[in-house]
């Protein structure tokens, strides 16, 4: 048996997803690199060591896929991304051209429209005083904002969600509710595709643009479907979620709320704290092309890697009081959204959209408490709430 | 070590030494120089360490790449000849001396 630190923690166990904070801690304590002998993955889970992986695609591929399952041995579920789970150079053409359409030039068009609706929509939940949060807020407004400004129309957009929760739950290894899900929604991705489609995008929208890159001969046709589907997925869910902890996480630390409502221009530095501190993608894998070493520990060829990005976020030998939600803390070398060429694409999307939120949010509401259990969703790929039952104390007119 | 200046929108200077091999963008994010955001780490994603390089001719630079160049298109302010990504521009012994404006704004 080769030298190796081993663990028998699952991180797709219902246990691990409760609280996953404590087994990073665990997982930190026992190495910098371990191998996981549920799964037979290796995992890292330190701010360095994290970095190292995700910045290296020479050696740690995305072609292999971004779950569990290595691409490189079994048939993927769906034609891969080709942004996503491809490797250079195809991958910086592709990529380029969402960079783009998502770029500060862009965004300014946008965050009007983000304003005006995250403006609205905090003041009827705040009308409403005791809400879900998540259904009646949380979810409702990404559901609105982005797919407007991917120019999609109104209809059926609950699809979205269905569609996130086929592609994340792909991250996991294959179990009964995956399968049973796959089944009930076998039309889905079809009306995803459908919808990916040239003529089903307003014009103006940010769909368009990825259009306009394939009439400038940037990318082919097929290649802008490809490229809005992805968009599509990566989007929503992640959205829903990262706004949904940070709103919990904001609820539950009354002096971290009180800072932000005296001064609602933290918002945009509010949800990067929160992005750090406790958010929707907390793991992405990579496969080994080659044989190759981190922190001593020598990784054969074609293996998958887990990298835990929210273990990472809470080493403290990158940050300083890592378990502290601390709403004006400067970060240095965030790592919530993944680094390196597969950084996510639509993080400025991502944080305009949410500072509009938390903004209109902090303006408009004095206090926001949690009145009872919150609950995690328990799909693999993404953490996020389903349930976050609160109370809104509108300001005083 | 070589120093590079950074002058804010408002006309403050604040001179780093950079390291050599250290970005542009890097240096002014970890001593907290006002300005530059760099929020995508520097991957050519975000557009957010957006300068304009003040004496350029002075040095040799290291070109524009095709992703830069396409990003450099998509800033929030608008890109003038002299428009670089901070993160781009790597830290050499021959760049002592170099000063960047910052734009008015990054996003």
């Amino acid at each position: 048996m080769p030298d190796r630190v081993t663990s028998q923690l699952d991180p797709f166990s219902p246990e691990f997803r409760a609280d996953p904070y404590a087994a990073y801690e665990e997982l930190r304590g026992l190495g910098k690199v371990v191998y996981l002998e549920k799964h037979d993955i290796w995992c890292v889970h330190h701010y360095d060591t994290c970095q190292q992986v995700l910045t290296d695609y020479e050696t740690f591929s995305n072609a292999g896929g971004g779950g569990i399952k290595n691409y490189f041995k079994e048939k993927p579920w769906r034609k891969p991304s080709i942004i996503l789970e491809v490797d250079p150079p195809e991958h910086t053409r592709t990529r380029t051209v969402l960079s783009r359409a998502l770029s500060p030039r862009v965004l300014r068009q946008i965050r009007d429209r983000f304003e005006v609706d995250a403006a609205r929509m905090v003041a009827e939940a705040g009308a409403k005083g005791e809400i879900e949060g998540v259904s009646e807020l949380t979810r409702p407004y990404p559901l609105k904002v982005f797919p407007d400004s991917v120019g999609l129309a109104d209809a059926d957009r609950d699809n979205l969600l269905i569609y996130g929760t086929m592609v994340f739950g792909a991250f996991g290894p294959t179990v009964p509710w995956y399968e049973e899900y796959m089944e009930t929604h076998k039309d889905v991705p079809e009306w995803i595709i459908a919808r990916c489609q040239r003529d089903a995008l307003a014009e103006g929208g940010i769909g368009q643009m990825i259009y306009a890159a394939a009439d400038e001969g940037k990318i082919t046709e097929e290649e802008a479907m490809m490229l809005v589907r992805t968009f599509l997925s990566a989007g929503v869910d992640t959205t829903v979620d990262s706004i949904g902890l940070c709103l919990r996480a904001l609820a539950e630390h009354p002096d971290q709320y009180a800072k932000l409502r005296e001064d609602p221009s933290l918002a945009r530095n509010a949800f990067e704290e929160a992005t750090r501190y406790d958010s929707s993608s907390q793991s992405i894998f990579r496969t080994t092309l080659t044989e190759c070493e981190v922190a001593g520990q020598k990784i054969g060829a074609n293996e998958k890697v887990m990298c835990f990005l929210g273990s990472a976020s809470r080493d403290g030998a990158h940050f300083e009081d890592p378990d502290a939600f601390d709403i004006t803390r400067k970060i240095k070398g965030q790592i919530g959204y993944g680094v390196g060429i597969h950084g996510c694409v639509g993080q400025m999307f991502a944080r305009l959209e949410a500072e509009c939120f938390f903004q209109a949010f902090a303006q408009q509401i004095e206090s926001v408490e949690v009145t009872g259990p919150t609950e995690l969703r328990m799909h693999p790929g993404l953490r996020g709430l389903t349930k976050l039952p609160l109370k809104l104390t509108p300001k005083a007119a | 070590m070589p120093k590079v200046t950074y002058i804010a929108h408002d006309g403050t200077e604040t001179v780093l030494e950079v390291a050599v091999g250290t970005s542009v963008m890097e240096a002014a994010v970890m001593s907290n120089v006002d300005g530059i955001m760099g929020e995508c780490g520097g991957s050519i994603n975000c557009a957010t360490c957006h300068v304009y390089v003040a004496n350029a001719d002075s040095f040799t630079l290291p070109e524009v790449g095709a992703v830069e160049d396409e990003m450099l298109d998509a800033t929030a302010c608008d890109r003038l000849p002299e428009s670089r990504l901070s993160c781009q521009l790597i830290m050499t012994e021959e760049m002592d001396g170099l000063r960047v404006r910052l734009p008015e704004a990054q996003y």
